[in-house]
């Protein structure tokens, strides 16, 4: 992505990078940020959670989504041979886009307004800078040239950078269904039967999308690979991550509070649902 | 190759068991942690909703109500609660009414809590003009919207 890294790479066929390069980086960004976060910016759910739920666990929330992004930039951004630094940096410059994005659309929308408390507006900002600076940072690799495109691919393949991004895929969409109040209604409609009968259709989904890439002729897949090693090893850790991010979600939005385990158990699936699928084509997408 | 003509498919077999070995040993082990891992978490969830299935009566909403706290307001007092449904049905629009002393004409408030499932436990509050005394104060679940 993005301007920093933009500005600061001397490698690239063109040689070294300029002020317009950077302007382009910075209006991808903002573009990134728009598509990511506008369903949310326009949900009414969203701008009374700061009001409903505890500040601590939106802050929380908002310090985890730095090193998301950090690892995001490691993972998707331009340049591996800049480090850890040149992340940070595309990191914060990503929030930055994200928080104005957010602040922006929500003031022209009319969701915040001078008269309301400092830290009411701050907490409605922040919590809906994460989805936008997540879209700020991808923007950069959905338009990369060819070349930045072959070496993200590299990256991707590592295992760790694999699971990773089927995290990212999945917070996303746990995201921005994990704040309506359909997933609760969902979970409490269907008998346990059909939670299990979710998880299976889920992990299924998920193997397609997992099945699909890993046939599409990648290298890392040596011939005679079992089709069931490729399920142990992707597919199942994927859902689990997609489980856990949607229960993490699901609780910084407090829709675990006082319910019983089994509803927490029916809802984190129901939100899973979609967090695979996100998981599983993130992989594909980017 | 015990056997003494192997046919070509025995062949072909081999060759593929001996890839499929190939290829399995080269799979790090931290892979097969994070599946394992992976695993624990899926087979955990499914079985608790299995044994959740296995074990439930489908008993209707069992609303109880207790009081937390009583505090004064700057007019008024509250009086909050906690509602848990101990059934294994949800319960909507949980109505939850308060009174103060026996007489027809106490005090009454109510409250209503728009969703309650199962095991699941939800608080709120009620107003009142006058103070109520823990001995006085009565708050139970009056009736509830089936799904």
């Amino acid at each position: 992505m993005s301007p920093s890294s933009a500005a600061a790479s001397p490698q690239g066929s063109s040689g070294h990078r300029t002020n317009r390069d950077f302007l382009v980086g910075l209006f991808r960004a903002f573009g990134g940020a728009l598509v990511f976060s506008l369903p949310l910016l326009m949900t009414m759910e969203m701008w009374s959670l700061s009001g409903m739920v505890e500040k601590e666990r939106l802050a929380l929330l908002f310090l985890l989504s730095i090193p998301l992004l950090v690892g995001l930039s490691h993972y998707a951004g331009f340049e591996e041979t800049f480090g850890m630094l040149d992340d940070v940096v595309d990191a914060f410059v990503a929030l930055a886009v994200g928080f104005v994005t957010s602040a922006g659309i929500l003031a022209l929308l009319g969701v915040i307004t001078p008269g309301m408390a400092a830290g009411d507006v701050m907490a409605k900002v922040a919590v809906q800078a994460v989805p936008g600076s997540i879209g700020a940072l991808l923007a950069a690799s959905q338009f990369g040239t060819p070349e930045e495109e072959e070496e993200e691919r590299h990256r991707f393949t590592r295992y760790d950078g694999e699971l990773f991004l089927m995290g990212v895929g999945s917070i996303f969409f746990a995201f921005n269904l994990a704040p309506t109040d359909e997933m609760v209604a969902i979970a409490n409609q269907m008998s346990e039967m059909q939670v299990i009968g979710l998880v299976a259709v889920s992990l299924v989904i998920m193997h397609a999308f997992v099945y699909a890439v890993k046939f599409s002729g990648t290298p890392e897949t040596p011939e005679g690979t079992p089709r069931w090693s490729l399920f142990l090893r992707f597919t199942i850790p994927g859902y689990a991550i997609a489980l856990l991010m949607s229960l993490y979600i699901l609780w910084t939005f407090g829709r675990m509070d006082g319910v019983s385990l089994e509803t927490a158990i029916g809802t984190t699936v129901v939100l899973a649902f979609p967090g695979a699928i996100g998981a599983a084509s993130a992989r594909l997408v980017l | 190759m015990a056997a003494n003509t192997p046919t070509s498919a025995a062949k072909a077999k081999e060759k593929r068991k001996a890839l499929t070995k190939a290829a399995l040993s080269e799979i790090p082990v931290a892979e097969w942690i994070a599946s394992g891992i992976g695993l624990l978490l899926v087979a955990g969830t499914v079985g608790y909703m299995a044994y959740a299935a296995l074990t439930k009566k489908n008993s209707p909403p069992d609303i109880q109500v207790e009081v937390l706290s009583v505090r004064p307001l700057s007019r008024g007092y509250l009086a909050q609660f906690r509602a848990t449904n101990h059934g294994d049905q949800a319960a909507h629009e949980v109505h939850i009414i308060g009174t103060l002393g026996q007489d027809p004409e106490a005090e009454e408030s109510d409250a209503t809590l728009d969703f309650l499932p199962a095991g699941s436990e939800k608080t709120g509050g009620l107003f009142f003009s006058t103070e109520p005394v823990k001995e006085n104060l009565s708050v139970r679940a009056a009736g509830y919207q089936g799904p």
